[in-house]
């Protein structure tokens, strides 16, 4: 309601400065990008660097075009994306259902706790070759990887947020005579939102690296496997090409989980 | 009749047991409003929680009308130090709250509810958040919420300690104003000695750690209205609050 008032001279300035501030910010996020491209081809043109090794953007250029042609870009990122969204979303359920359990029976949470914090700080990669041998060598195996690298920080995550829902809100409830389940559904879930979101920002940073690496362990297609691929051929326009895709698609997703976030937050009025 | 009988308390931590109350015996009439004034950690919570049913004494027991309290009762309800409204809930879903935990909310339990809150100023904030209240309308939602599950016997767990000195005086007056047109027995906890005296019938004061009751005063103001600011000025409060100040002994 303030806003319909006749702003102050003032107010206007620092509303200007505030603009300001952000096109200047955006000018010089497109030129250092514009800048790094130009210089990037500039030596790649002027021999100060090998291309064949160092690859260059016209040479990236044409070899997405290439794969366009093909008509196999679609396919490689249909393949990555799609172990991607089904590991992040097995390893959100199963992260979600495991941190519940673990808030239900706190004799178990203290029990596992030690596992846990093992399996925590193991690289869930050195897994790789028993999942592959368990999983069989396809996209099983990939997705295996992804909720292995993901489902374990969920948990803990998912869990301390439970474990530190506000004592005041639960002995409230509990003194209405709440059951356990009413202390969950009613106090310790809802409370938990901005936890859960903050929780699946970190889940799709780490679904990204679970299907990669998977990728590079086995597969006959997705991005990880062209980047591979590209590696060992010497084609490193290819491998260059597929990261410019990763880059675009991961940014994307992890966009989609902030909106998210921006939704559910004005939801929750916290 | 609400009694305490004899209701000791021993929390216990690795380090040991810990002795919280000695031995407390107390019968709190219908309709009463009694004030616990006591020295910070003397265990006036406890004592609450253990009337609350949240708690089990260690001796002794609580009933009331001469039944047993063995674990939350909806005869009982306890309003907490914070408002504890739920920020995800509009007003009248935090109101709800209590009933929620019983059964499905009927029409007729949103009436009743939305009734309270218009009789006691809080009409138009029905769908608002509790953000965007001030934190002496909390207060009020947060006692609504605990009048809306239409309990004997109030439990106040210093509800004002949160809020500045000028809120606090004015929320105290609604509360004991809105407490008084309900009818309800009451029992606050506080450690403020002139919040105690201006709000309760009979004040009761506790000794440190173990905790044993030191004395009791029945509160007797010439004041005309029950409103705590009114009663602030009856000329015996000074008196009242001289004597139990020498009595909480504070170092």
């Amino acid at each position: 309601m303030n806003a319909q008032k006749k702003i102050s001279p003032g107010h206007q300035r620092y509303l200007d400065n505030i603009k300001k501030t952000e096109k200047k910010k955006r000018l010089w996020q497109i030129s250092l990008l514009l800048a790094f491209l130009i210089l990037w081809e500039l030596a790649g043109q002027m021999r100060w660097i090998d291309p064949f090794i160092m690859s260059q953007p016209s040479r990236v250029w044409n070899s997405l075009a290439n794969l366009v042609r093909e008509g196999s870009l679609g396919l490689h990122i249909a393949v990555t994306t799609s172990e991607t969204l089904i590991g992040f979303a097995l390893a959100t359920i199963i992260g979600l259902a495991a941190a519940i359990a673990l808030w239900w029976f706190p004799l178990a949470a203290k029990i596992l706790d030690p596992y846990l914090v093992v399996l925590n700080a193991l690289p869930k990669i050195a897994l790789g070759p028993i999942l592959i041998v368990w999983a069989g060598a396809g996209p099983k195996a990939i997705i295996a990887v992804t909720v292995l690298v993901t489902v374990v920080v969920t948990i803990i995550n998912l869990y301390n947020g439970f474990i530190q829902t506000d004592e005041g809100k639960i002995h409230l409830l509990r003194s209405f005579g709440a059951s356990r389940s009413q202390i969950f559904l009613k106090v310790v879930m809802p409370a938990n939102v901005p936890n859960l979101i903050s929780a699946l920002k970190i889940n799709i940073g780490l679904a990204w690296v679970g299907v990669i690496v998977g990728e590079f362990l086995v597969s006959r297609a997705g991005l990880g496997y062209l980047i591979v691929y590209g590696g060992q051929v010497f084609k490193l326009d290819l491998v260059m090409a597929s990261i410019f895709i990763l880059c675009l698609l991961t940014a994307l997703m992890y966009y989609a989980v902030v909106y998210l976030e921006e939704i559910t937050m004005k939801i929750w009025h916290s | 009749m609400l009694k305490l009988e004899r209701v000791g308390f021993n929390y216990h931590t690795p380090e040991g047991e810990i002795q919280a109350i000695q031995e407390v015996s107390l019968d709190i009439k219908d309709g009463e409003f009694l004030s616990i004034i006591g020295p910070s950690g003397c265990g006036k919570s406890t004592l609450l929680s253990l009337i609350g049913g949240m708690l089990r004494p260690s001796a002794g027991r609580v009933t009331i009308d001469d039944q047993e309290i063995t674990g939350p009762d909806p005869r009982i309800a306890w309003m907490p130090q914070r408002d504890q409204l739920f920020p995800w809930r509009t007003i009248l879903g935090n109101v709800l709250i209590g009933i929620e935990v019983k059964r499905q909310p009927t029409l007729e339990d949103r009436r009743k509810a939305i009734a309270l809150l218009e009789k006691y100023g809080l009409g138009e904030f029905i769908d608002r958040y509790p953000n965007q209240l001030s934190g002496g309308m909390r207060q009020r939602a947060a006692l609504i919420r605990t009048l809306a599950v239409e309990p004997q016997i109030l439990l106040l767990d210093e509800p004002f300690s949160a809020l500045d000195y000028q809120t606090r005086l004015t929320v105290a007056d609604e509360v004991r104003m809105i407490i008084q047109r309900e009818q309800k027995t009451s029992i606050l906890v506080t450690h403020d000695i002139s919040e105690g005296i201006s709000m309760s019938d009979r004040v009761v004061v506790l000794s440190k750690r173990p905790s044993v009751i030191k004395s009791c005063y029945d509160v007797e103001l010439s004041a005309v209205s029950v409103s705590p600011m009114a009663r602030r000025d009856a000329p015996e409060f000074g008196h009242y609050f001289n004597r139990i100040w020498k009595e909480l002994d504070v170092q």
